[in-house]
């Protein structure tokens, strides 16, 4: 399945987004979400931002513990989306080849054929990424973002939508290969599921309430991905979040705990994810919320920290908290009092 | 920032290090004068060695200073001469003996480099040193120097002098802004907040002047306001460092001054001095209170004074003040003859005692002394002056010693005096003595025991003759044996006016006359005139205007006059009970006006909530609803943060204030603010309609009245009072 998502500025200036238009699309996203939901109990904000990620052309790094279901969710988004799924488990004797698929020689037309890897597929689940060998590591990360594989000289794409889902497990790192900063930088955000609610867990083991990915329904289709995507991209963004953003990047960048701030790529890729997260909210422009609720996800896993502050037990995330907690929001009420 | 912290930190350093000169300048006959002088100092010790740190050392840059004040040192001796000649035994002079010098003379310390250079060299010092531990980032220290000069000036001033309360607040001011100056500087944390500070940084500083301001006015009224309470209440008083400085004595020749009448009477020619003044005036020369049988001695406690003479212990009207100049050609010893009680001296370095009004060259001898000087003359009132009680006898026991072996005369004429009251016996007295006894100018000199045993004839018998030397000699022991504290002074007759119309008087050796004094209580030393008849060649008496009963027609001064506040009596200078009606006062007016601010604020914060949720034009009234809101947060203790966005802040509110159900509250006026903040120009639809804005107007007004109801009652009734939310800043 191959559709093409139309670009933003490849025609004429879209016309602003209604608020029922928003609203309409907002219902389509709900509606995949609470499907996927049935599968992934008690973890809607991770299922809707994982959903983010996919309409917005983004990756995802998911950082967690074995076993807390990061197949399924992956499984389940590929489900409700009408796509295919592969996972990868990567391991050190991983070759690139193995990713991306070799070229085979047909004795029939006595001519190389491409057989294509596993990334041919809508959602790619990666799993224990770093375990692989930086070499294989960087193929799957080309193909991240230039969408498509090229072997002898000849490209092929991959289907779209595309949505590489990687994982790594935080506490066990021997024997891995930590992912470069420069790499980290393509996953447009980095979640984490954690385990389920005591509810979710119990309704996990009776298995009553769950539904198997395999038995979701099919909620949207290509075309529909396709038209809540292009609306998103007409979703209004007042010039004071802009800057609001723009305000917290440069405070990323000046902050004591903070070694590398995030980029001009982490910016851009925030607001990408932001115009989606508002349309899935069923609004037409953005508020600082929908910018405060992104950050973390989609910036603390770009920053690398100052070598004090990383001994001293604080994350990423707690640091861009404590900046989101300092940089003053814009007012609501612009002109003053009165 | 630093730089204009630098300079700020200077400046209050110049300001504490001047404090000192303040406080001992009202001790100066021109305090002004004197506290610019030192002011003047103080800066140059600050800044001279600021400038001398930035190349030097603290420590050379203190030691390379100390030229720079010698040298100001010299420019003082030459502004203001001291008692040594020339310039460099003046500075020599000034800087060694400064420190006695403002301790041996009389208040006001006269304006002068040897009274100067020890409070202007400490201020110098105190100054460097500050300005020395300010660069070295110890503010603590820094101040340390000028308190203890502050101290010092306290000690030197003593309990005579106003006190330096204005200077204290100077210094504690002062004080403040330099420690708060380095405090500031340390607190500075490194650079966070790069973006974050474009706009909070002018009002984080407004803020921080209003508060340091506020500091300021706390300490200066507490410095003022109670500083003299706490004092004044106590027990407590400063010692006097002068009291417990013996001055330098002046040895007297030894010849009593008395003892020149009889010679000065057998040869009236001799001239003595020359005195210019506008109307011919009776002088005073030598006060004697001492008498050992022999001869009347002038004891006494001299102190140097400058211009300004102290007030003398005894009451003394403020005027009549007569001003002449005198030239001495042939006084003996080192007496200087004044108009009445001498209160102003200049051309002369003098020496004043206060007990018995008597005035002095400092040292040498009189003969050749040119000087101004200014007097007072009292003018006493027959009723005043026969009212008088008689003082009491222990304190005035000095003046009614009499030795043993008097001849019996003087026993039997003060017997026969009688009762009244002391005017009264004194004028018997002298009465007998005028009457009874005749003028000789021939008659020999001595005025002891043994020729007034020859001078106090029985009436009618032969000799019985004297001199004013006998008379007033006679006079005063016969008061004292009467019990009236009497005491001899010698002086002069106006003289002999030089040519026609010109105000030169030569005063000769005939003019010298003597008289007696007698304490009244309440009216001071008066004196008593028993010469007999009209005076003869030898010239006017000054008894015969000046003496009692003379003249009643003057009007008489008040007895110690009310000095113009620089000095005040030393069993306090404030009243205490008033002190703390004024603290009442203030207090009162400070409440008063405290509650009328508080019901302004309160009117004013009623309408404006009024104007703010009751706006007409919908987009208003949101907004008045959003700041209400936020008010009534920051009232409640909760004030929203920058970062917080209007979710956020909607989240604070049902955090401090729970809904009933316990969910949160589905506020019109979060989705409404957001939408009309970020929607952009775009959907046609209205931004708010009426509907909504006014749905918010009414959650918010709910929800603040419960937010109030929940709060304890003392807030809760300071809650419309409060001014501070008319102030807040909006953003």
């Amino acid at each position: 399945m191959t559709t093409s998502v139309p670009h933003a500025g490849s025609g004429a200036p879209a016309a602003p987004l209604s608020m029922d238009e928003a609203a309409d699309h907002a219902a389509h996203f709900t509606r995949l979400a609470d499907e996927i939901a049935s599968a992934v109990l008690g973890k809607s904000d991770v299922v809707r931002m994982a959903l983010v990620a996919l309409l917005s052309e983004g990756h995802i790094l998911l950082e967690d513990v074995p076993g807390v279901g990061k197949t399924t969710l992956a499984r389940a988004i590929a489900a409700v989306t009408d796509g295919e799924w592969r996972r990868i488990q990567f391991t050190p004797d991983l070759l690139p080849s193995d990713v991306t698929g070799v070229p085979v020689f047909n004795q029939a037309t006595r001519e190389f054929q491409f057989h294509p890897g596993p990334v041919f597929s809508n959602v790619v689940i990666a799993d224990e990424i770093n375990r692989a060998s930086p070499k294989t590591q960087a193929a799957l990360l080309e193909v991240m973002e230039e969408r498509q594989v090229t072997v002898d000289g000849r490209r092929y794409p991959v289907p779209r939508p595309f949505l590489v889902v990687a994982t790594q497990n935080p506490v066990e790192m021997d024997g891995t290969y930590r992912l470069p900063e420069a790499q980290l930088d393509r996953f447009l955000m980095r979640l984490s599921l954690g385990y389920p609610g005591a509810d979710a867990e119990l309704a996990i083991m009776r298995g009553d309430r769950l539904t198997a990915p395999e038995d979701l329904k099919v909620v949207a289709d290509s075309e529909r991905l396709a038209a809540i995507a292009a609306a998103a991209k007409r979703v209004f963004i007042d010039d004071a979040v802009y800057r609001y953003v723009l305000d917290l990047a440069h405070a990323t960048r000046g902050h004591d705990e903070i070694h590398v701030g995030v980029s001009p790529r982490a910016t851009v890729a925030l607001v990408r994810a932001l115009r989606m997260l508002v349309l899935a909210s069923g609004r037409s422009y953005a508020t600082p919320d929908d910018v405060k609720e992104l950050a973390v996800p989609a910036w603390a896993h770009r920053l690398v920290l100052a070598p004090g502050s990383a001994i001293s037990g604080r994350g990423a995330a707690d640091v861009l908290r404590d900046v989101l907690d300092r940089v003053p929001v814009p007012a609501p009420v612009r002109h003053g009092d009165e | 920032m630093v730089g204009v912290n630098r300079v700020l930190g200077l400046a209050a350093l110049i300001a504490a290090a001047a404090a000192p000169g303040l406080a001992v300048s009202p001790a100066y006959a021109e305090p002004d004068l004197v506290a610019v002088v030192l002011t003047g100092w103080a800066a140059a010790g600050v800044l001279v060695t600021a400038l001398l740190h930035r190349w030097l050392s603290a420590a050379s840059a203190l030691v390379m200073g100390l030229p720079v004040a010698f040298a100001g040192v010299v420019a003082l001796v030459a502004a203001f001469p001291g008692r040594a000649e020339g310039l460099w035994p003046g500075t020599v002079d000034a800087v060694a003996h400064s420190g006695a010098r403002i301790l041996t003379m009389a208040l006001p310390t006269p304006v002068a480099a040897d009274t100067l250079a020890l409070p202007a060299l400490a201020v110098w010092l105190a100054g460097a040193a500050g300005a020395l531990a300010l660069g070295g980032g110890a503010p603590l220290t820094a101040v340390l120097g000028p308190l203890l000069a502050l101290v010092g000036a306290a000690v030197v001033n003593g309990p005579e002098v106003r006190p330096a309360y204005v200077p204290a607040a100077v210094f504690a001011l002062a004080a403040v802004v330099v420690l708060a100056l380095s405090a500031d500087q340390r607190a500075d944390p490194g650079g966070a907040a790069t973006v974050v500070a474009a706009d909070g940084g002018r009002r984080r500083a407004l803020t921080r002047a209003l508060s340091v301001g506020g500091v300021l006015a706390l300490v200066a009224s507490l410095t003022v306001y109670l500083g003299p309470l706490a004092l004044y209440s106590s027990p407590f008083r400063p010692a006097d460092l002068r009291a417990e400085v013996t001055p330098p004595e002046e040895t007297t020749d030894g010849v009593s001054p008395l003892s020149y009448l009889a010679a000065w009477s057998a040869e009236p020619g001799e001239r003595l001095m020359t005195v210019t003044g506008e109307e011919p005036t009776e002088l005073r020369w030598v006060t004697l209170s001492d008498f050992d049988g022999i001869t009347w001695q002038a004891g006494g406690r001299y102190v140097p004074v400058g211009e300004s003479v102290p007030p003398p212990e005894f009451p003394l009207p403020a005027r009549p003040v007569r001003t002449v100049d005198v030239e001495v050609e042939a006084l003996p010893g080192h007496w200087l003859p004044s108009p009445g009680i001498a209160r102003q001296v200049a051309g002369a370095h003098t020496a004043f005692d206060p007990a018995s009004g008597g005035l002095r060259i400092a040292t040498g001898t009189a003969e050749g002394a040119a000087y101004r000087v200014a007097g007072v003359v009292p003018q006493f009132e027959e009723e005043t002056l026969t009212t008088a009680e008689e003082p009491d006898r222990e304190e005035f026991a000095e003046y009614l010693e009499l030795p043993a072996d008097a001849p019996p005369q003087i026993a039997g004429i003060a017997a026969e005096v009688g009762t009244g009251t002391p005017y009264q016996r004194a004028n018997r007295l002298a009465a007998h003595l005028r009457s009874n006894y005749g003028f000789d100018p021939e008659s020999p000199g001595g005025h002891g025991y043994a020729n007034l045993a020859e001078f106090l004839v029985e009436p009618g018998e032969q000799g019985g003759g004297g001199t004013s030397e006998q008379f007033a000699s006679a006079f005063a022991l016969l008061a004292r044996a009467s019990g009236l504290p009497s005491r001899v002074v010698v002086g002069f007759g106006p003289g002999t006016a030089v040519g026609d119309g010109g105000d030169d008087r030569i005063i000769r050796s005939g003019d010298a006359v003597a008289w007696g004094e007698v304490y009244l209580e309440g009216v001071g030393w008066a004196p008593f005139d028993v010469m007999p008849g009209d005076p003869k060649e030898n010239g006017a008496t000054p008894e015969s205007e000046t003496g009692a009963g003379a003249d009643p027609g003057e009007a008489a001064g008040g007895t110690a006059a009310e000095e113009d506040g620089l000095f005040s009596p030393s069993n306090g200078p404030i009243d205490v009970g008033d002190a703390w009606a004024r603290v009442g006062r203030t207090v009162a007016w400070a409440v008063a006006a405290a509650v009328a601010a508080a019901l302004l604020a309160g009117a004013a914060r009623v309408v404006r909530r009024r104007y703010r949720l009751a706006a007409r034009e919908p987009e208003r009234r949101l907004h008045g609803a959003w700041w209400e809101l936020r008010d009534g947060l920051r009232m409640a203790g909760a004030a929203p943060r920058p970062s917080d966005t209007v979710t956020d802040v909607l989240a604070r509110s049902d955090a401090l204030l729970p809904a009933a159900d316990g969910r949160p509250r589905t506020w019109a006026l979060g989705t409404a603010l957001n939408a009309l903040a970020f929607m952009g120009p775009a959907s046609g639809a209205p931004r708010v309609d009426a509907g909504t804005a006014r749905a918010a107007a009414d959650e918010v007004r709910t929800y603040t009245a419960a937010l109030r109801a929940e709060l304890p009652r003392s807030r809760r009734v300071l809650w419309w009072l409060d001014p501070r939310p008319l102030l807040w800043r909006r953003r």
